[in-house]
């Protein structure tokens, strides 16, 4: 094996046990009701807070470079995929929807 | 097997197979975003058996792609896997009276569906099917267990196909872009996402995305307070 490819297990295997460990944390581990109550509460934002955060640069980066651009092919193609995710709901509808924007504006744009 | 208990399980088997009709397609996604960010298909498929959740594997590709140092991958696994502490606590008092080893095993399975499918199931479920709720999990997490992997291999080995210039990659923040709709469920939620959607703009120039973690952390404090001054101002 390659050192990358060492490297890779090794993250992979660490990623594993962390996202394992959280799932364990109350379910096989400790008593929840030992915990503060606002921690549990603050968890709640958790899931909102992380999906609009991960979203954006995808939008925003152009590809493969640390500079943001609005102006560009995925960041209107992310908002109109937005629009339909909003009120369809179907990763499917999303997905299409997406990519095709994508390809038609990054065409347009040539 | 008791009857009650194949009762239980043949319910979580019915009940978990229209959540496929997400579960495919993000399972393909997943394998092909993988390759697309320069995994093999084994790698793909490694990582998914080891970490069994999409959110976080696309985490991990996508921050592999841009080269970011193990450290930043983990923390940023870590904040987005905070929300399955909230499943574990919430879901914990359920299986209280099972064998450790059995909810050991029971917590590998924990995914977002196990908790809304178990937590819905059990608020409407009489002493006895309570009592076998343990079957009920099974019956949904066992096929969700053998669809997922499947579908992101599938994914993984088509995706290594297919060529760079179809921007497969824009893929991952679609499947993202899903996510929010559903995790959006107050206005404390709302505020939340829009915090962190601001926070990451501004905080974009930070090194490996950590700008991820920096805004998720800013718009869960912001919710917080929300909802607490508007606790307060009600009592």
């Amino acid at each position: 094996m390659t050192d990358t490819s060492v490297r890779f297990w090794l993250l992979a295997i660490t990623c594993g046990a962390i996202v394992y460990l959280f799932r364990a944390s109350f379910l096989a581990g400790s008593d929840p009701s030992r915990f503060p109550n606002w921690f549990q509460q603050a968890l709640r934002y958790v899931p909102a807070a992380v999906t609009a955060a991960l979203v954006v640069p995808g939008l925003v980066l152009l590809p493969g470079s640390p500079s943001v651009d609005f102006f560009q092919p995925r960041c209107a193609a992310g908002v109109l995929a937005f629009v339909v995710a909003w009120r369809t709901r179907s990763l499917l509808a999303t997905m299409l929807v997406g990519m095709v924007a994508l390809k038609l504006i990054e065409w347009a744009m040539r | 097997m008791s009857p009650e208990g194949r009762a239980g399980f043949l319910a979580g088997v019915k009940e978990v197979s229209p959540q496929f009709v997400g579960t495919v397609p993000f399972g393909l996604v997943t394998g092909v975003a993988s390759v697309a960010s320069g995994l093999s298909p084994w790698e793909a498929i490694g990582l998914s058996l080891l970490v069994f959740s999409g959110v976080a594997q696309l985490a991990v590709v996508q921050l592999l792609a841009v080269n970011a140092p193990a450290t930043v991958i983990l923390l940023a696994t870590a904040v987005i896997s905070l929300r399955l502490i909230m499943y574990s606590a919430s879901i914990a008092p359920h299986f209280a009276h099972l064998p450790r080893p059995t909810r050991w095993l029971l917590s590998w399975h924990l995914t977002d569906q196990a908790f809304a499918m178990t937590s819905a199931y059990a608020a409407g479920a009489t002493a006895s099917q309570r009592a076998h709720l343990h079957y009920y999990y099974w019956g949904g997490a066992i096929p969700m267990f053998g669809v997922w992997h499947c579908t992101v291999a599938a994914g993984a080995l088509v995706g290594s196909q297919i060529p760079a210039s179809w921007s497969l990659d824009f893929a991952i923040t679609l499947s993202f872009i899903v996510l929010i709709r559903p995790a959006v469920r107050s206005r404390a939620d709302c505020l939340a996402a829009i915090v962190a959607a601001v926070i990451t703009l501004l905080a974009i120039g930070l090194p490996y995305r950590l700008a991820i973690v920096v805004a998720t952390f800013a718009g869960v404090a912001v919710a917080f307070y929300y909802d607490q001054s508007q606790a307060e101002a009600r009592s």
